[in-house]
């Protein structure tokens, strides 16, 4: 599938990788998702922000299917991955899970071994069996998320010896062993110091050569600096989407505009 | 709920219209000299540019200060952005004030000459264009700021006309050849303080719509 837009009067096609369809999410009565229409472009970095409470937490965790672990939960509305129905009964959401990856605010490493962390999902599915592949797997995973360096002569260490910005990257390579096609992010960075921020940063701009990516951050600078597109929420609606340059120099919803630069409420 | 940053940039908003004031009056006191013939009034106007040049420092201090302190975006990166122009056209504008009262000294010395109400007129509608777009500034109006574009033209065709006849007079009279160029620099800064304040005009457009018109028709089409 792909989206038509325009760059200036240039007419671009730009395939979709994800994309929700009149997406309403129900917890028991609570409507905290309205008719959510968002198409998530390959290989680009799409931004969900908005104020805490605004849905877009609730909205990211339905792109996997995680909000499946909560009771009284209920979803209406289209999700499709590369054209395929995420909630379609015969879908194996356990490959969904593998497709779509995800990595949270706090860093949450197994405790385990730095190499079992990586190794352990690979394992289960059944991928890496011969020889040294789980070897080459691991050290793959942790160079494409910029670990390897730091930790390559210490993988037997405890994971939770490393620092919490190194925990973060380590959940990042462990989501990239399985090799995810989508990786959803929730505030990745919020618990982080300004270094390690910035080796998450530059670590999203290379990993969406090859992945889509989809944040959600409270971080305005953050979003305008890792982002190709920025979605606004508010009160579970979706106000505005546009490219990252166009919401933070002239959005056009008085909303965003007032999210944004700090005058809302 | 206004934050530091809100009152950060009402402060700048408000160092840019003491700019603006302190442009106008020298502007105004050019003019005045050079047509009432006062020396004293041309020497204050020489000696207040130095007030505007510090006044145009200190806002880019602000500026500096606004945008490592508060990363400003949307309308507030607008806002700061525009202002950091007007302010660099202000400092031209007093420039240009400052290069009237020097040439009015020169001229004060010898006789008027009769050209001099062509070149009052080209000082009204220069000053009205400045005028307008102070008020355009103080309200953020776009209208108003498109209605200072469209008078450019007409100070634009004054300037030409002025130069013509001061070459015809210079080919007809030599003696009038050191008051003629002083009059063509004189009406060549007029005409430029409608060119800044068309500048000015197109940055407040650009804060309040978000789009660049400078070096395009677009303003009459967005504004109309």
């Amino acid at each position: 599938m792909v989206h038509e837009m325009y760059e200036g009067n240039r007419k671009m096609t730009v395939p979709v990788k994800m994309e929700t369809q009149g997406l309403n999410f129900y917890y028991q009565e609570f409507k905290a998702l309205q008719d959510i229409n968002i198409a998530f472009f390959a290989y680009q970095v799409t931004a969900l922000i908005g104020p805490s409470g605004c849905g877009k937490s609730t909205y990211l965790r339905c792109l996997n299917r995680m909000n499946d672990l909560i009771s009284d939960i209920r979803v209406q509305g289209k999700i499709f991955l590369d054209q395929e129905d995420i909630y379609a009964s015969d879908l194996d959401v356990v490959e969904l899970r593998r497709r779509v990856g995800m990595v949270f605010q706090k860093p949450n490493p197994f405790p385990k071994s730095i190499y079992e962390n990586i190794a352990y999902a690979p394992r289960i599915h059944g991928l890496a069996k011969k020889g040294t592949q789980m070897d080459d797997l691991v050290e793959d995973s942790l160079r494409k998320a910029g670990l390897w360096d730091e930790v390559g002569d210490r993988l037997s260490q405890p994971a939770t010896s490393l620092s919490g910005g190194q925990q973060q990257r380590l959940c990042i390579a462990r989501a990239l062993a399985m090799d995810p096609e989508v990786l959803l992010m929730d505030e990745p960075a919020s618990a982080l110091d300004p270094l390690a921020t910035q080796k998450i940063e530059e670590l999203i701009h290379e990993l969406k050569t090859r992945l889509t990516i989809i944040i959600v951050t409270h971080n305005m600078q953050q979003a305008a600096r890792v982002s190709d597109r920025t979605a606004f929420f508010y009160m579970g609606q979706l106000i505005e989407i546009d490219a990252t340059d166009i919401m933070f120099t002239r959005p056009k919803q008085k909303q965003t505009e007032e999210y944004i630069t700090g005058r809302f409420g | 709920m206004e934050t530091h940053f809100h009152k950060e940039l009402e402060k700048l908003e408000v160092q840019i219209m003491k700019m603006f004031a302190l442009t106008e009056r020298a502007l105004n006191a050019s003019v005045k000299a050079l047509m009432e013939r006062s020396d004293s009034l041309a020497e204050e106007v020489i000696q207040g540019d130095q007030a505007i040049n510090a006044l145009e420092v200190e806002i880019e201090e602000s500026i500096l200060h606004i945008l490592a302190l508060w990363q400003p975006v949307a309308w507030d990166l607008r806002f700061v952005m525009g202002c950091s122009k007007i302010a660099n056209d202000l400092e031209r504008l007093g420039d240009q004030a400052t290069n009237i009262a020097e040439r009015a000294l020169m001229l004060n010395q010898r006789p008027k000459l009769t050209l001099m109400n062509a070149v009052q007129s080209l000082a009204d509608v220069s000053l009205c264009m400045y005028r307008s777009v102070i008020d355009a500034f103080s309200k953020l109006d776009c209208d108003q700021a498109a209605q200072v574009c469209g008078q450019d033209n007409t100070a634009d065709d004054l300037n030409i006309k002025i130069i013509r006849c001061l070459i015809d007079f210079m080919s007809s009279e030599n003696v009038i050849v050191e008051r003629a160029v002083h009059t063509v620099i004189v009406a060549n800064s007029l005409e430029r303080v409608g060119d800044l304040s068309t500048n000015i005009a197109e940055n407040i457009y650009f804060i309040v719509q978000g789009i660049n018109v400078k070096h395009s028709n677009r303003f009459d089409s967005k504004c109309s």
